[in-house]
């Protein structure tokens, strides 16, 4: 079954159509939440809720190609995250970078180079990591990331380069791109 | 390579990664499923009878506005039925400026030039259903609506209400009707509650963008003051909110409130959202 096929099918309510779904963007979406929230229970809870809003709301969704269909799906994955982020009080504006790579990232680093990466980012602190995921990741400009986040256009700028310098330090030294 | 380079790299490969990275052992895929249909389910369960209490408040909404309408056209009188007589007992008026139709209505046809006397002589012995018939002028639009207000003995009574919900503050206009104090409602009505308030946790489709957040809504309120302990029921129903862009555009409201002291009422409302999915629980206090 093609994504538009699918669509079309949760459209109806079809429920094979939304397990079908929910099959094949069940794992890329859990990845996805858990690069945000870093705990795997909150990121399972956040993908639950978001294939919730996914499938109720799936005919405000107008199709134009697959690739909108899965943004869209991302997009609400992502906000689904952030809510919950925010629930937990772990953004921090001004966080400050203290965080030493671990030998577990450098483990992680040893895998593909696709996996490498992912982990590396997830081993950013929060405030880097959700800025860098949203402008990098998701393609928000700073200005939408400012007002998603309730902090200054130019303290999203600053955490993207910090998150930035600290990937390309670590990479260098990993030798991974 | 340049930071545009090195980004799209990453998203690349961060994209990648989530496509093809395996879930993490101990996760249950068919748990999850489980629990997006129990939320789904559970959802459409209560929208069920959220939509009850909607056809509800549509009906008291409907009812209240014929109540009020058939005050404002009163029952007319047989005689005032037939447009002659109706107009011959408004002919009492005297005019600015005299009709054309008068003319009209002159039973004599005027075949030569006869002095001016004459024909005023035939003026004077036409029958007064016959008279030329004199309109009032027209009121103005505004005035007819306090003329019919008066006529409905609706009474304008103005509040001030602040809402926990978002923090809103709304001023309320009511048309109050009063009925027989022995019943269990002794007057009700309706009301324009335009609100306002400052969402510091962004809208529902902008999360963690403040901004300010209005709507305005249309009451059916019932109420009774005159019992031991004075109360309102409010159900509002708002078209317009500063959620227009949201998949999310209509909104209902039930409020309660009762006396604390004079003039001062309190209680708990529950506005609902987004289709009846979501209930937002608040406390008001008013004051008027």
């Amino acid at each position: 079954m093609t994504d538009h096929q699918l669509f079309e099918g949760c459209k109806q309510n079809d429920q094979r159509a939304q397990r079908a779904l929910y099959d094949r963007y069940a794992v890329m979406m859990l990845h996805l939440c858990q690069r945000y929230l870093k705990d795997e229970t909150l990121a399972e809870e956040a993908m639950i809720s978001g294939f919730q809003k996914i499938l109720t709301n799936v005919d405000q969704f107008e199709w134009r190609s697959p690739a909108a269909f899965t943004g869209w799906m991302r997009r609400i994955m992502a906000n689904e995250s952030l809510m919950l982020l925010r629930k937990q009080k772990r953004l921090a504006g001004k966080e400050e970078l203290n965080h030493q790579l671990t030998d577990d990232s450098y483990g992680a680093a040893e895998n593909i180079h696709a996996e490498g990466i992912y982990k590396l980012v997830n081993q950013l602190p929060d405030g880097y990591r959700t800025v860098f995921n949203l402008y990098v990741v998701e393609g928000y400009s700073h200005k939408e990331i400012a007002e998603k986040l309730n902090i200054q256009e130019n303290t999203s700028k600053s955490q993207l380069s910090k998150a930035r310098a600290q990937l390309k330090k670590w990479i260098k030294n990993l030798d991974m791109l | 390579m340049n930071a545009k380079e090195f980004d799209k790299k990453l998203q690349k490969k961060v994209v990648k990664a989530e496509k093809s990275m395996p879930a993490a052992p101990g996760w249950d895929l068919e748990k999850s499923w489980q629990m997006i249909m129990a939320g789904i389910k559970s959802g459409s369960g209560k929208a069920f009878y959220w939509y009850l209490a909607l056809a509800a408040s549509v009906s008291m909404v409907c009812a209240g506005g014929l109540s009020l309408q058939q005050w404002m056209t009163p029952v007319q009188p047989k005689e005032q039925l037939n447009p002659i007589k109706a107009k011959a007992a408004s002919s009492i008026v005297t005019p600015d400026v005299h009709q054309p139709q008068m003319e009209q209505q002159i039973p004599v046809r005027l075949t030569r030039i006869q002095p001016i006397q004459t024909v005023q002589g035939h003026l004077n012995a036409t029958p007064i259903a016959l008279k030329p018939v004199f309109y009032k002028k027209s009121i103005q639009p505004e005035a007819q609506v306090a003329v019919l207000a008066k006529k409905a003995q609706l009474h304008p009574e103005l509040r001030l209400n602040l809402s926990t919900h978002k923090w809103q503050v709304s001023p309320e206009l009511y048309l109050k009707k009063s009925v027989s104090s022995n019943a269990l409602i002794n007057h009700f009505g309706i009301s324009v509650e335009p609100r306002i308030g400052y969402n510091l946790s962004g809208m529902e489709n902008r999360p963690g963008n403040p901004q300010v957040d209005w709507s305005v809504y249309l009451n059916a309120v019932i109420g009774n003051d005159q019992a031991p302990r004075p109360w309102l029921l409010k159900v509002g129903y708002t078209p317009i909110n500063a959620q227009k862009t949201a998949p999310i555009q209509q909104a209902f409201k039930v409020n309660y409130q009762i006396q604390l002291k004079k003039h001062w009422y309190i209680g708990p409302e529950i506005i609902l959202t987004q289709g009846f999915r979501k209930a937002y629980p608040a406390l008001t206090v008013s004051f008027g």
